[in-house]
């Protein structure tokens, strides 16, 4: 089988992983940031070394580094945290559900004025200018899809940081597909709330996010949940320093530790070595689809650090579903339909097929690309 | 029986992050959880400086200045 669904979650994991989690389930089995004894205090020293290697990898204070379930988890506390009554909001069509959901949700109960950006054909200078000239007295945040799950675009984040700083507007980022695969720093690109998940490109385990903020007061991003952190528990207040402050309940662990593996093993790698060899992949697949008279591919062109490494296509006559069911008969995993993006798929006029989404990871390589492509030749 | 020397900070993230800045000054602590005696805030994370040399509060003063979440110290 194999495997190019990495945009859903990477698979498999580094070769070191599963022994990696069984050490750790024997070894950092106590529940961190509770008790003082010493299998507690050895859990508790486990989390706080990812939690630096986390933010020395995106340029932040420790502190300020959040573990969530999700990359969903973290934009809705992020999102959800932010906002108030008569807020106006700024995002794009590129965006995933879990930014759409969230603020079609408090658009509709009357909270937040919300403007959509057409940005899938755009260069970065006309998405600058668009976003510019939607920006009003009272728009709170920009929120920005980093790189598209459907068409793998990258938005300008380095120069929307900047509008943001300057129009002093909460800049919120959705790294799921480009934590990982693209180097981010925090602070360098002014955003205030990055968002990603653990088990994409940081190669960790299912079930384990990150939140990361930055210049922004944690005392002014209101709670989702409050609850037991293990800290000045005779407070009924909710603690406002961090992380605690996003962190009610036992952490997931295990989930957590299995960051410090992804991200050794990317470290290993070189991130741009990963972003490189996988953009050289999906290259080498797009050049050669569009010879292909059956494939109609979701985009004009495709180039490098302007693409995550991402291609959706379609075979004429076929809904994405029906291929993608075919390809894994013959032995290949790729998802196909509207990869929780309805936006983009109204923009392409796909929205009643879909898209085909090959998503490779740094495991493949070209000659399963090449029996990849001898397997839709013959579709 | 000497008297301990603790911070007491706020939270466990908090105590990591004085212990590796203390570390980088000279000054090896241990992480323990504070004892109910002197968290009237409830559960909470303290570093114990068992060296007898070091005035505490001004430990104390530097781990607030480079924003660590200190809540007190006894000595």
């Amino acid at each position: 089988m194999f495997y190019f669904d990495n945009a859903s979650t990477s698979y498999p994991k580094p070769p070191n992983m599963k022994e990696n989690l069984c050490y750790s389930i024997d070894n950092f089995g106590g529940n961190p940031g509770r008790s003082g004894h010493d299998i507690s205090m050895k859990t508790g020293e486990k989390i706080y070394q990812v939690r630096q290697m986390i933010s020395e990898f995106f340029g932040s204070e420790i502190e300020n580094v959040v573990f969530t379930n999700n990359c969903t988890d973290s934009l809705n506390i992020g999102i959800k945290g932010i906002i108030l009554k008569g807020d106006h909001i700024i995002t794009t069509n590129i965006e995933h559900n879990s930014v759409l959901r969230p603020l079609f949700k408090l658009e509709q109960d009357g909270i937040i004025d919300l403007s959509i950006i057409d940005v899938v054909d755009k260069t970065d200078e006309e998405i600058i200018i668009d976003i510019k000239s939607n920006i009003k007295f009272n728009t709170k945040s920009i929120i920005i899809n980093h790189g598209s799950n459907v068409i793998g675009k990258i938005m300008p984040i380095s120069d929307i940081g900047i509008l943001c700083k300057n129009n002093n507007v909460i800049f919120i980022v959705d790294a799921a597909q480009t934590a990982g695969v693209i180097d981010i720093d925090i602070v360098k690109n002014n955003i205030n709330i990055l968002c990603m998940a653990g088990h994409k490109g940081l190669y960790g385990c299912p079930g384990i996010g990150i939140m990361i903020i930055n210049n922004i007061n944690a005392e002014n991003i209101k709670t989702l949940k409050e609850g037991g952190t293990g800290s000045v528990s005779y407070d009924f207040t909710h603690p406002f320093f961090m992380p605690d402050r996003f962190e009610s309940g036992t952490l997931n662990t295990i989930g957590i530790i299995s960051l410090e593996c992804g991200l050794n093993f990317i470290k290993s790698k070189g991130i741009n070595n990963i972003y490189n060899f996988e953009y050289s992949l999906c290259r080498y697949l797009y050049d050669e689809l569009s010879n292909m008279d059956k494939i109609e591919l979701s985009v004009n062109n495709y180039y490098k650090d302007k693409y995550v490494p991402i291609v959706s296509f379609n075979v004429k006559g076929k809904s994405s579903i029906e291929v993608a069911d075919n390809l894994n008969d013959k032995g290949f995993s790729l998802r196909g339909g509207f990869h929780c993006a309805p936006l983009i798929h109204k923009y392409l006029k796909t929205d009643k097929i879909g898209l085909v989404r090959f998503s490779p990871s740094t495991f493949n390589n070209m000659e399963e690309i090449k029996c990849f492509l001898s397997t839709i030749y013959n579709i | 029986m000497d008297k301990r020397k603790l911070i007491i900070l706020s939270s466990i993230t908090y105590a990591y992050r004085a212990r590796d800045f203390l570390f980088k000054k000279g000054i090896q602590v241990a992480i323990l959880k504070t004892p109910l005696e002197y968290s009237p805030r409830g559960c909470g994370y303290s570093v114990e400086i068992k060296e007898t040399i070091h005035n505490i509060e001004e430990i104390y003063l530097e781990l607030k200045c480079a924003n660590i979440k200190v809540l007190g110290y006894v000595e």
